[in-house]
């Protein structure tokens, strides 16, 4: 069986939810209807267009089912770990043991867009005096302050040095508003000097041997820290389990990727491979359902494959996408506009990498967190970007600004640049806020003229 | 190449001129001719203006610090475009720990090895030790200099580092009634580094000028920043500072995300500037400055 499969409003999932559910489905606890999710506030959905598969569905529910899920793990007893910044380091330390969960509080960056502005959190942010001049991530400190998003963590740890200025200026703030940080250092990745012995990272830059250790050391302060926390030592074994765990996730998502992004045609939207993508930094508070989860829709998706079946027409534009959206409708924009994501760097491929099994669990660790595209030159994300283009077979990459972000105001310009020439496939520059309706005309003229670049260039 | 030219106040001189070069520090001048990086959008005037005025004259060596993101990609550009050797002094944020304290003194070591392929000479300890003490001693000098306030209404000057062309605002101050009695921008009181311990000095001299430099300095960057407010506290009580003009340039988060904190610490009142870098910086604030001090005054 082969042909399109359409993609669903949230109109159109209240009966496909029913018609699942007649044909036997089986939801785990977080499962029911996604309308649920908008009368709980999250009035984003309503504008956007679904996956209609069962395993779709259990994605939303698990990504948008977290608060409870923290507040559960909180009842039972467990301590949360508000992970800041380093996207996905920490946590695989965290989930070591059984008595922490961790979370990444920088998550709170999506909630004006899923609630579609209603919460009041940028609001907030402003009244503390971060105002729009910062990147979306402020929506954070409205978070801390109202309570009303997750529960406030037993713990923050938060990476400092070469993070963005934004996200380290906002933890400040957080300190001052009476939330105790426990910050480690990241220094900026630097280039192997003469005489100086090199370490491959994962993704494959090379970094100083002393800035490995360097950031092991920070990494050892860390563990340290949790273990107080948990009550009892993280060992060496607790984070190798950890590790092979967060590696079957990262394993599975690759798959899911490379399925997603290369295969004619298009067997899985945009929009669920960025929340399978999302889901990479911290398991979305349970480790062992990501992994299901993931699989699960790695198994739909293999079984679209096989079919030759679809959610686009074929021979969409196949975009490679830079940095994180704040709005997840851009993703069905992408798509409407006749193109499809092949590929991504959302800024934290070090999270998608597989962290290396063959050195002590430490020095995988660190060599993971120094390996971030955020701490490093530009130029060496520029070369990562350019061979996930060639992997996924990119024909256009759209730079996506992150308002305010000063890491990026001038990057963006910067790797427009150096990739078009390196990658030799067009590049466009957009800039996307958390909630972007006011600017869909324009993001979709610059959307459209790239997919019609690429389209001209097929005809050479 | 004789000359190493740097900006960041946690770069030391003294280490550059124990090597045998001439350090300068770089006061940037605001679109001074035609620039590589005309155009370019999203860039802090103050890093913009860094590099174009590096990309000016190239006949020096530079020295930039990663204390901020818009001077590590500034940093990266040069290296890139520049023409001359960019060296990236690594200072960490963090401050707390004997891991931070390390690894800055192993990036003055490692700055000390870029200077030797430049062609420098590694010091001798008792050299450095000598050449350390007596930049020290001239400090201390300086810093028993008292301004003179002539009547006028003290002011603390604070925030972004800033360029030539802004350096206006102080002379704006003076024009309008006021005075800067403390000068917690680059270059100023804030970034004088701590006094010698002399005998650690002849013990491990590069020890102690990492000591004197990142055990001291307070900064906006630093996590926590704290010791930021503990030297205001204490320099504004000091000098009877009664009130703060504090100025940030577009893109500095660091710094601008200290003024609400700043507005909501001080017991004196604070005037936020925000710079644009378009060479009028100084002229547009006037009118803020002179309403500032009338009602101070």
């Amino acid at each position: 069986m082969s042909g399109r499969l359409r993609k669903l409003t949230l109109s159109e999932w209240d009966p496909r939810y029913q018609e699942l559910r007649a044909a036997g489905l089986v939801e785990r606890p977080y499962g029911g209807p996604l309308r649920r999710h908008v009368d709980d506030g999250d009035l984003r959905l309503l504008s956007l267009e679904f996956d209609g598969s069962a395993a779709a569905l259990r994605l939303w529910n698990f990504l948008l089912t977290e608060e409870d899920r923290l507040r559960k793990h909180r009842a039972e007893g467990r301590k949360l770990v508000g992970a800041m910044k380093d996207l996905g380091t920490v946590p695989v330390i965290a989930y070591a043991s059984d008595a922490l969960v961790a979370f990444y509080p920088d998550g709170a960056w999506w909630i004006p867009c899923v609630m579609q502005m209603s919460e009041g959190l940028l609001q907030v942010a402003d009244r503390l005096g971060i105002d729009e001049s910062f990147c979306p991530v402020r929506a954070m400190l409205g978070a801390f302050l109202t309570g009303a998003h997750f529960p406030i963590p037993d713990v923050l740890t938060c990476s400092v040095g070469a993070v963005c200025d934004d996200f380290s200026a906002i933890a400040q703030r957080l300190v001052g508003m009476g939330h105790p940080v426990f910050w480690w250092e990241m220094p900026h990745r630097r280039q192997v000097e003469e005489g100086e012995i090199a370490v491959p990272l994962p993704g494959g830059v090379l970094a100083p041997a002393e800035q490995v250790a360097f950031v092991r050391s920070e990494l050892e302060r860390v563990r340290e820290e949790l273990s107080r926390v948990s009550g009892s030592p993280i060992t060496d074994a607790m984070l190798a389990r950890s590790i092979r765990r967060a590696n079957r996730f990262r394993r599975v998502l690759d798959r899911l990727r490379l399925l997603a992004y290369a295969a004619e045609p298009c067997p899985m939207p945009s929009l669920e491979l960025l929340v399978a993508e999302m889901i990479a930094l911290h398991f979305c508070s349970d480790a062992d359902e990501a992994v299901s989860v993931v699989e699960e829709l790695l198994a739909e998706t293999e079984a679209r494959v096989d079919r030759h079946q679809g959610v686009l027409e074929s021979g969409a534009a196949r975009l490679f996408w830079v940095n994180p959206v704040a709005d997840m409708r851009v993703m069905n924009l992408v798509e409407q506009c006749g193109g499809r994501i092949c590929g991504t760097e959302y800024l934290f491929s070090h999270a998608l990498d597989p962290i290396p099994e063959d050195v002590e669990p430490m020095e995988a660790l660190a060599r993971c967190a120094l390996a971030d595209p955020m701490v490093g030159p530009a130029s060496e994300r520029v070369e990562r970007i350019v061979s996930d283009v060639q992997r996924f077979g990119a024909e256009g990459i759209v730079v996506s600004r992150i308002p305010g972000a000063s890491h990026c105001a001038f990057e963006g310009e910067v790797l427009r640049d150096a990739m078009g020439e390196r990658a030799g496939v067009p590049v466009v520059e957009v800039e996307v806020p958390p909630v972007s309706d006011s600017l869909m005309p324009t993001l979709r003229t610059r959307l459209d003229a790239l997919v019609e670049t690429v389209r001209a260039l097929r005809q050479g | 190449m004789t000359t190493v030219a740097y900006c960041s106040p946690f770069v030391p001189p003294e280490w550059i001129l124990a090597h045998g070069f001439v350090p300068e520090r770089i006061v940037p001048s605001i679109g001074a001719g035609p620039s590589e990086l005309a155009g370019m959008q999203g860039l802090c005037p103050y890093a913009g203006a860094f590099a174009e005025n590096l990309m000016r004259r190239k006949d020096r060596a530079v020295v930039a610090a990663s204390t901020c993101d818009q001077m590590r990609r500034v940093a990266q550009l040069l290296q890139a475009r520049g023409g001359f050797p960019v060296f990236v002094l690594n200072v960490p944020a963090s401050w707390q720990t004997v891991n931070a304290h390390r690894m800055y003194r192993s990036e003055l070591e490692r700055l000390g090895r870029f200077l030797v392929r430049l062609g420098g000479t590694p010091p001798a300890s008792a050299e450095l030790a000598d050449l350390l003490l007596e930049h020290d001693a001239r400090r201390s000098l300086d810093a028993g200099r008292q301004r003179v306030q002539a009547g006028r209404v003290p002011l603390a000057l604070l925030g972004s580092p800033l360029c030539k062309e802004q350096l206006r605002i102080e002379e704006i101050i003076e024009e309008a009634g006021g005075t800067v009695v403390l000068d917690g921008t680059d270059g100023g009181d804030r970034t004088m580094p701590g006094r010698l311990d002399r005998r650690a000095v002849r013990g491990d001299p590069l020890s102690a000028l990492a000591d004197a430099y990142f055990g001291a300095l307070p900064d906006a960057f630093r996590r926590p920043n704290y010791p930021l407010y503990a030297w205001l506290a204490a320099e504004t009580r000091a000098r009877g500072v009664r009130g703060v003009v504090f100025a940030w340039q577009t893109w500095c988060d660091v710094w601008h995300a200290e003024l609400p904190r700043l507005v909501e610490w001080s017991r004196v009142p604070v005037l936020g500037l925000q710079l644009a870098g378009t060479g009028d910086d100084g002229a547009r604030s006037r009118a803020r400055i002179e309403a500032f001090l009338e009602v101070l005054r």
